[in-house]
């Protein structure tokens, strides 16, 4: 289970505006990194580079060593199949039930029996502390920390090795918020995951060992001393290492 | 004047531009659709078929009442014109050809297609467009599950399936229902009509029907995803909605006219 993730000189620009300039960042496997910054700052932007969904403007992006910037949309989704993503907004599927959101990537995948489909999502969803008075409920009837909370069982079923979260704890009440802060830091203790947020305060997640950034006027910025040492040494686009 | 001219003919040069551009997006959302289904091989997707029922419950099945409403008044209005002044005119004989003709070859897969256009083109459109708006799409690319063969796939085959099951039954309730009007209103005996009307029906002309509905349904499912498809922000729901009505009956009438210029011309 490892997965390493690099970023090379990213730049993203918006006509005038500059949302990103000229990151650069590692993460290697098993290596936690959570950014943070003011609304608007370009963090969801940077997520979505990391998955691939938007092309930067310039640098480029690898995963596992395999450069995925110029990837074909086939190719992409084949090598997608490792990855988690929970986005700021849910991104359920509306005419889909809880149960079914959540066994979507096994069903799309064809690699499980219908018996099997229904164990892994039971056991996710007992897991993440899912009621199952609400697996056939559809995502409009959801409250906040509840499609949160689905949005990570379907991101974390197919036991990804990268997992890439978008505010996964923003409009949680605290019980479900401490659920999904010790989900994660299990599964990263016990699958050695790799893991990168995005979080409006990086102070609210636990250590981890984790690199934390911010991101000012598109450049990422170390929060952490021993980071902070390590970009005073090194120029800003140097790569920043994020190691368990 | 010479100056508004030449901003006239590149403002006409940049509308065509735009409308071979959107030809040409369309025709890659047609071949991507179809290449989704050979790639299925590698990656099966086990919710492929419960969305293709879904689709055929919204389009087909729950226009089973409109396209039998519709179907019963053309057929009525067509077949009692046709019985009363047919006669007059000394053509009687030829009322089963034209029949088949009008309702088989012309009314019934148009009159399908349209009651899908208004119904499930609309609905798609805004379906595509409201997912993409929501991430859903996005969500589903980044799972590793490809969105036209998830979204567009099932809708094609849905949309395909009941033009085609629509056109069948367009037809057999305007002729029954017809026929079975103007012998209560008129008594002529419909077995007789009926039979001729089999006799002047030949396999070209159903196969001919066949294509024309299969063709319309591609048509409205193509243009309705790839509207839906280009929705970037919750204004643009609504205008690929329009849109999607606009150009699947422009496209339809025209793809019409041209497949029966073919089929009458050989």
């Amino acid at each position: 289970m490892s997965y390493r993730l690099e970023l090379h000189d990213i730049s993203m620009r918006c006509g005038d505006n500059t949302v990103l300039d000229g990151v650069s960042l590692q993460v290697q496997p098993g290596g936690v990194v959570v950014f943070g910054g003011r609304s608007g700052c370009g963090k969801s932007a940077l997520l979505e580079i990391c998955a691939g969904l938007i092309k930067p403007s310039s640098g480029r992006v690898f995963w596992n060593g395999e450069e995925i910037t110029d990837m074909s949309k086939y190719d992409l989704y084949d090598r997608r199949r490792s990855i988690g993503y929970v986005f700021q907004v849910h991104a359920l599927i509306a005419n889909h039930s809880v149960f079914d959101n959540i066994a979507l990537p096994l069903r799309c995948r064809g690699e499980a029996s219908a018996a099997q489909v229904n164990e892994k999502v039971l056991g996710m969803m007992e897991e993440m502390h899912i009621s199952r008075d609400i697996e056939s409920k559809f995502p409009e009837a959801l409250s906040t920390a509840q499609l949160k909370s689905v949005a990570l069982a379907r991101a974390l079923i197919i036991n990804p090795k990268l997992l890439i979260l978008d505010e996964p704890l923003s409009g949680m009440d605290p019980f479900t918020a401490n659920t999904i802060i010790s989900v994660l830091h299990q599964r990263w203790e016990r699958d050695g995951i790799s893991i990168v947020m995005a979080a409006h305060s990086v102070s609210a997640w636990p250590q981890w060992e984790a690199g934390r950034f911010h991101l000012r006027k598109g450049r990422l910025e170390s929060v952490d001393d021993a980071f902070a040492m390590a970009l005073s040494l090194k120029p800003q686009r140097k790569f920043i290492y994020a190691r368990k | 004047m010479t100056r508004g001219l030449i901003w006239f003919f590149l403002g006409a040069w940049a509308r065509i531009v735009d409308v071979f551009r959107m030809l040409s997006s369309m025709a890659e959302l047609l071949f991507d659709t179809f290449y989704a289904a050979v790639r299925r091989g590698r990656t099966p997707n086990l919710s492929l078929m419960s969305q293709i029922n879904r689709q055929i419950l919204y389009t087909g099945v729950e226009a089973f009442w409109l396209v039998g409403s519709i179907a019963l008044l053309c057929g009525s209005a067509i077949v009692l014109v046709a019985m009363l002044n047919m006669p007059r005119f000394g053509v009687g004989e030829y009322f089963s050809k034209i029949l088949v003709i009008v309702v088989v070859g012309e009314l019934a897969p148009f009159a399908a297609s349209l009651v899908v256009v208004g119904r499930s083109g609309t609905a798609l459109a805004a379906y595509i467009g409201t997912m993409r708006v929501s991430r859903e799409v996005d969500a589903l690319e980044v799972m590793g599950i490809d969105p036209i063969q998830f979204i567009v796939q099932p809708a094609f085959v849905g949309i395909v399936v009941s033009v085609v099951c629509l056109n069948v039954y367009f037809i057999t309730i305007a002729i029954l229902g017809g026929l079975t009007l103007a012998q209560f209103t008129t008594g002529t005996p419909v077995g007789i009509f009926f039979g001729n009307m089999l006799e002047a029906l030949q396999f070209k002309d159903v196969a001919f029907t066949l294509i024309k509905s299969v063709a319309f349904g591609l048509i409205v499912a193509l243009v309705s995803s790839w509207h839906g498809l280009q929705v970037r922000n919750i204004r643009g729901v609504p205008m690929a909605a329009i849109n999607a009505v606009v150009g699947s009956m422009f496209f339809t009438i025209a793809v019409n006219v041209i497949l029966s210029l073919g089929y009458y011309a050989l």
